[in-house]
């Protein structure tokens, strides 16, 4: 589906929110060429300008240096009318849903397109197909405060590609779901994205939701991309500091041994084909140092002691020691001058 | 404590009186207010179509006018009343100051019923290429019904007590008779039947407008 054909280019694109306490850049020389047909991720911690980057390819924010390119045209550069014009080609869903809580399911699809000036019988068949799309034809005539959280965002994008965007935004679309719910919304994008071709661009905190559907991926930190590629190469080699903390997870970074206590592990005859300490990392997500190890493998069976060093906090240093115990490996705690 | 039949027909009159002047009043100045209440939202300086100047000085206005003790302004008001409604008397002469005393306040509660539509929501229609007069009709009043309803209950109850206030200067309506036989000629009765007659009507009024605001709202399963 995706091409190498741009359908939203940024460039140099900058946001500088004006504040009592001066000015605060949220975002800074931001490029991005994202291509049509693709799904295309932005990450990055809270605070680091995603959602404010999303808001400003639809110019619900408008960037204050740099321009927003749609299919070639600069968003900023047209009149107000040409630009809301603009946006019924970018449907957009957000972690809130954010329905129209007095009006049934049906009116809320119904409503873009009474924006855009459809008739209404026109509107009404059009929402039923689109509610058949996303399984929920029966709900019709509910009301948002009848629905479950994945059956409100199910119908907010019914609502985001009611008018047949060429794009469609979602700003932390799944965060406010359960890891099912999340799921099933991720396949539901992926579906969309496959069978209508549409763009679609996802604003995440969560690797999960990158891995899961993303083509490519923009890692953002402190209003700057970090670094944007293919997710396969990214999630192979991160380059950036961010990237490598989102991708490895915190333990890579900051677990601390200096402080650390020191145990002595015994292997007096255990299979030699058990990876005693792989699993004892797995098992306990907890990172450990090999200071000293002298062991030797007689007829298939381990003998001779292992020196490891466990992370400073108690509460991962006991994780470790617990798989031990669990697994009925000997141990015992040595201070440095008895190694 | 019996009533002879041409007081019971003063207090017939006295009830039609009194609620000509709540709904007529509650009608213009909600025709009035609603406006007024919209451009203070939306001209808000974080509104959808900021305009912080007019903002500011309706502010002013409003709460210029919502200083002023309804008594006062009664009088302050009377050669205004005069230039419209031709007359200071009557329950007619009291809709020109109930209006100028209710339409401010009014806007103030139509501006916090505004207020309270989730501003997500209004994202979205932003999203959408809505315009700003289709944010207002179709996001902004819609979604803020029920909260208008609560509001408007408010609104013409306090109208009402206004209106029992025009009295002092001959207006019409069951004030008018409390303060003419209960509190110039002494008659408690006729006082107490007044103040109970006020109480039901205030009753009515509040309940009619809850139930339709509650039955209204979609946000109840």
């Amino acid at each position: 589906m995706a091409t190498e054909e741009s359908i939203i280019r940024l460039r140099n694109m900058g946001k500088e929110f004006k504040t009592a306490n001066g000015p605060v850049v949220a975002l800074d020389d931001i490029n991005l060429d994202i291509h049509r047909g693709e799904i295309f991720g932005i990450i990055g911690l809270s605070g680091a300008g995603k959602s404010t980057l999303v808001r400003c390819i639809n110019m619900l924010e408008i960037p204050t240096s740099g321009e927003v390119l749609f299919e070639g045209e600069n968003l900023a550069a047209m009149s107000g009318k040409e630009q809301r014009k603009a946006r019924q080609s970018m449907g957009m869903i957000f972690q809130q849903f954010n329905l129209l809580a007095q009006r049934n399911v049906l009116k809320n699809i119904c409503f873009p397109m009474e924006i855009a000036g459809y008739p209404k019988k026109k509107a009404e068949e059009r929402a039923m197909e689109l509610l058949k799309l996303v399984g929920l034809e029966e709900r019709a005539k509910a009301y948002p405060a009848q629905l479950s959280g994945g059956q409100k965002q199910r119908v907010a994008i019914a609502r985001a590609i009611a008018t047949n965007p060429k794009v469609l935004l979602c700003d932390e679309a799944t965060s406010a779901l359960d890891p099912n719910t999340t799921k099933q919304i991720l396949e539901l994008l992926k579906q969309i994205n496959r069978e209508l071709g549409i763009t679609v661009i996802v604003i995440t905190h969560e690797m999960a939701v990158i891995e899961a559907i993303c083509d490519r991926v923009a890692i953002i930190d402190h209003s700057h991309i970090a670094e944007a590629g293919k997710v396969s190469d990214i999630f192979s080699e991160p380059k950036s500091r961010i990237g490598r903390q989102l991708i490895l997870g915190d333990a890579a970074t900051t677990v601390k041994f200096d402080k650390a206590k020191q145990i002595r592990i015994t292997f007096d005859g255990r299979e030699s084909m058990e990876p005693v300490i792989a699993n004892m990392i797995l098992a306990s997500k907890v990172p450990v140092n090999i200071m000293y190890a002298s062991t030797k493998d007689i007829g298939g069976k381990a003998y001779g002691q292992m020196i490891v060093q466990l992370p400073e906090d108690d509460a991962d240093a006991n994780r470790a020691l617990n798989y031990l115990k669990s697994v009925k490996i000997q141990y015992e705690e040595v201070r440095e001058n008895d190694i | 404590m019996t009533f002879s039949p041409q007081i019971i027909e003063l207090i017939k009159t006295g009830i039609m009186e009194t609620l000509f002047m709540v709904f007529a009043s509650s009608a213009i100045s909600y025709l009035i207010g609603i406006p007024l209440g919209i451009i203070l939202v939306v001209a808000d300086k974080d509104g959808i179509r900021p305009m912080p100047l007019l903002q500011k000085m309706l502010g002013v206005v409003i709460n210029l006018l919502r200083s002023v003790p309804f008594i006062i302004l009664l009088i302050l008001v009377l050669p205004f009343t005069r230039m419209v409604v031709g007359t200071t008397l009557g329950a007619k002469a009291v809709v020109p100051p109930l209006v100028i005393a209710a339409a401010p306040y009014i806007a103030r509660m139509v501006e916090s019923s505004f207020k309270e539509v989730d501003a997500g929501v209004i994202e979205a229609a932003k999203s959408m290429g809505a315009s700003t007069w289709q944010i207002i009709w179709k996001v902004l009043l819609p979604e803020a019904k029920p909260s208008l309803l609560v509001g408007a209950a408010i609104s013409i109850t306090t109208i009402l007590g206004y209106s029992t206030m025009a009295g002092f200067t001959g207006g019409g309506g069951l004030g008018t008779i409390a303060i003419n036989y209960g509190y110039y000629r002494y008659q408690t009765d006729m006082m107490l039947v007044n103040v109970a007659l006020l109480v039901i009507i205030v009753q009515i009024i509040q309940e009619v407008f809850m139930k339709i605001a509650r039955t209204s709202d979609k946000r109840i399963r």
